[in-house]
């Protein structure tokens, strides 16, 4: 089992001024999901950041079984152990959702092409878009954007995600959807999954909640309701 | 066969899966413009320098043996001493002076040049052959008889001693670019010429034709510090044009200068589209952070963008000056055509077509100066690049 801890982090930004983060520690592992929640602004992004190792705290060390995630030549270290989905689902307007899926491995190096595209293909179709393949975002809904940002960030098998609102942009049946996906893929893939959200709608799907508040982890408390174990994908 | 991401995304951004290819288009195309322009100037100029170079040479040889404007004798004997010297293909002697012309009341004070009569081509004696300005001037044609007069004897007239001038026949004229050397050239036999001047058994230099692979500046080294003695001189084609020469060679370092400013501006016009492309695009270069790259791959690639560009650009813009070479004949026809102008320019400078001279050399030259130029403004998007925060781009509105 993989963790990925904030060690006494500490975060101050010299504009517009204040600390972000004071202190925090945090852990995730791998198999396990979590929810922050928070006021808007608290920091919940610059926490998602630190943790992923694009934000360089003040103080402080990010871990990744033991070892500092953030130093200069694990950018690619980084890539392959956590996905990223963002609330604006940040895919390339000029690739293909298939090419946009096959982007960590090409950026990665490893592995063959044949296998990568075999796993993107069957992530793709995972996501029920296995007949958009060689559409451009531009022909995509919103949904189905933010799925194909789901196939790309478990393209390799990383052992966390991190998700920056994922279902923010979208509501109703397609928010529901990728909500679900979100959960039966991590769970499938063992992947410890870290969900950033204002609303309630992970209350339930998830191991544990946390409440960032004036810089600190102020709550943590045991998942909701929980549908873990349960596979969603056959429910649409 | 895998390709490195980072070509593999600069192809994806100038040609996307989808549309999207008047960046690539536009830009390339300004390059291609600028490059064109720059070599089609830098051929015609080079054209008409060799031009040129072709009528220097034929007036004075590569080498030339003068003696300061001083008449001397024995000139077989010095024609054979150069002829012994390695080097030297053949001696020709020549006397060179001004010369006052005559005919109806009509006068030119041009420089005459006396030859061999075997560089004459069989001009009877007697006779002159006039350039086209002297024609002109003096209103003679062909048959007609002009007088030749040493402008020197009219200043030593006082010792009681008259010169009666030279009658001649004009043969024919001297076909040369109107204005130039040529035009304003008298050429008989020399023993006539030296003749006006006090002996027909004098010259005042020598042109010098040199054997294969000789170079100029090494003859005229060995010649001035190993054979030749005061007031002789030996000095080559280059030295003795050197205001002409430095003067065409100014002309041809402004025309680059200006020419390679249409080059720059299209290279810096899409490296500054790179650049705001960059900042419309920060979101993508937070992504490509999140996902393994580092910061200085994605400069690079936006550098590889504009490197393409002007590559691409270079190519088409070789192509098209190759295309305006081959058919600029027809195009200045059109040109003077579109501004009123008769066919008068090329008859002017005694050219059948418009010349052109170009060396792979200079190609590369200009290749060289244009990838540079394109690569420095490749600079500006890979700098911006550089300068994004990953964590601040990703944040969503």
């Amino acid at each position: 089992m993989s963790e990925l801890r904030l060690q006494d982090v500490r975060l101050a930004y010299a504009f517009p001024g204040g600390v972000v983060l004071d202190g925090v520690n945090f852990v995730l592992r791998s198999g396990e999901s979590c929810v922050l929640k928070g006021r808007s602004g608290c920091g919940k992004t610059s926490f998602l950041h630190v943790l992923g190792g694009l934000l360089e705290p003040s103080g402080g060390q990010v871990l990744w079984d033991g070892r500092v995630i953030f130093a200069a030549k694990q950018n690619v270290l980084r890539g392959r152990t956590i996905g990223f989905i963002f609330q604006n689902h940040c895919l390339l307007p000029g690739l293909t959702a298939l090419e946009n899926v096959l982007l960590p491995w090409r950026i990665a190096g490893c592995g063959s092409f044949r296998s990568a595209k075999s796993r993107a293909q069957k992530l793709l179709a995972d996501v029920w878009l296995s007949g958009k393949e060689h559409s451009v975002p531009n022909s995509l809904s919103g949904g189905e954007l933010q799925r194909v940002a789901l196939a790309r960030a478990l393209l390799l098998r990383p052992p966390f995600l991190l998700a920056d609102e994922p279902t923010g942009s979208l509501d109703g049946a397609a928010e529901i959807r990728v909500r679900d996906l979100l959960f039966d893929l991590c769970r499938r893939e063992g992947a410890g999954l870290l969900a950033v959200s204002h609303g309630e709608i992970f209350d339930d799907f998830v191991d544990r909640t946390a409440t960032l508040e004036g810089g600190k982890i102020c709550g943590e408390g045991g998942h909701g309701s929980g549908l873990s174990g349960q596979c969603l994908a056959k429910k649409y | 066969m895998k390709i490195s991401w980072v070509i593999y995304y600069g192809w994806k951004q100038l040609f996307p899966s989808r549309g999207g290819r008047l960046f690539v288009l536009a830009s390339s195309s300004g390059v291609a413009i600028g490059v064109a322009v720059l070599a089609v100037v830098l051929s015609i100029m080079d054209g008409f320098q060799g031009e040129v170079r072709e009528q220097l040479l034929h007036f004075h040889g590569e080498v030339a043996v003068l003696s300061e404007g001083v008449p001397f004798s024995a000139v077989e004997e010095g024609r054979r001493l150069l002829l012994a010297v390695r080097g030297v293909a053949a001696a020709r002697p020549f006397f060179e002076a001004p010369l006052l012309l005559e005919r109806e009341g009509r006068y030119a004070l041009p420089i005459a040049q006396g030859l061999a009569a075997e560089e004459l081509d069989g001009l009877p004696a007697g006779s002159v052959l006039l350039g086209d300005c002297l024609v002109e001037r003096l209103g003679a044609q062909p048959g007609d008889d002009i007088s030749l007069l040493n402008p020197q004897t009219l200043l030593g007239a006082d010792d009681g001693v008259v010169v009666l001038p030279l009658r001649a026949t004009v043969a024919g004229t001297i076909p040369a670019r109107r204005g130039g050397p040529d035009g304003h050239r008298v050429l008989m036999a020399i023993d006539e010429l030296a003749g006006l001047f006090g002996s027909s058994d004098a010259a005042m230099g020598y042109e010098l034709r040199l054997t294969p692979g000789t170079k100029a500046q090494e003859l005229v080294r060995r010649l001035n510090g190993e054979v030749l003695l005061p007031p002789l001189r030996a000095e080559s084609w280059m030295e003795m044009n050197r205001e002409l020469l430095s003067v065409l060679a100014l002309e041809r370092a402004a025309m680059f200068f200006s020419m390679a400013f249409i080059v720059a501006v299209a290279a810096f016009a899409m490296g500054s589209f790179l650049a705001a492309h960059v900042s419309r695009r920060a979101r993508e270069m937070g992504l490509l952070r999140a996902l393994g790259a580092r910061p200085s791959t994605i400069a690079f690639s936006f550098f590889l963008q504009s490197i393409f560009v002007g590559i691409l650009g270079l190519l088409l813009g070789l192509a098209l000056c190759a295309l305006l070479l081959h058919w600029r004949d027809a195009l200045l026809r059109i040109l003077l055509a579109a501004f009123g102008r008769d066919g008068g320019v090329l008859s002017f400078y005694a050219f059948d077509r418009l010349p052109v001279a170009w060396s792979w050399w200079e190609f590369g030259k200009i290749s060289a100066f244009a990838l540079i130029t394109v690569a420095v403004a490749g600079l500006l998007p890979a700098f911006r690049a550089l300068r994004t925060d990953p964590s601040l781009s990703l944040r969503h509105e």
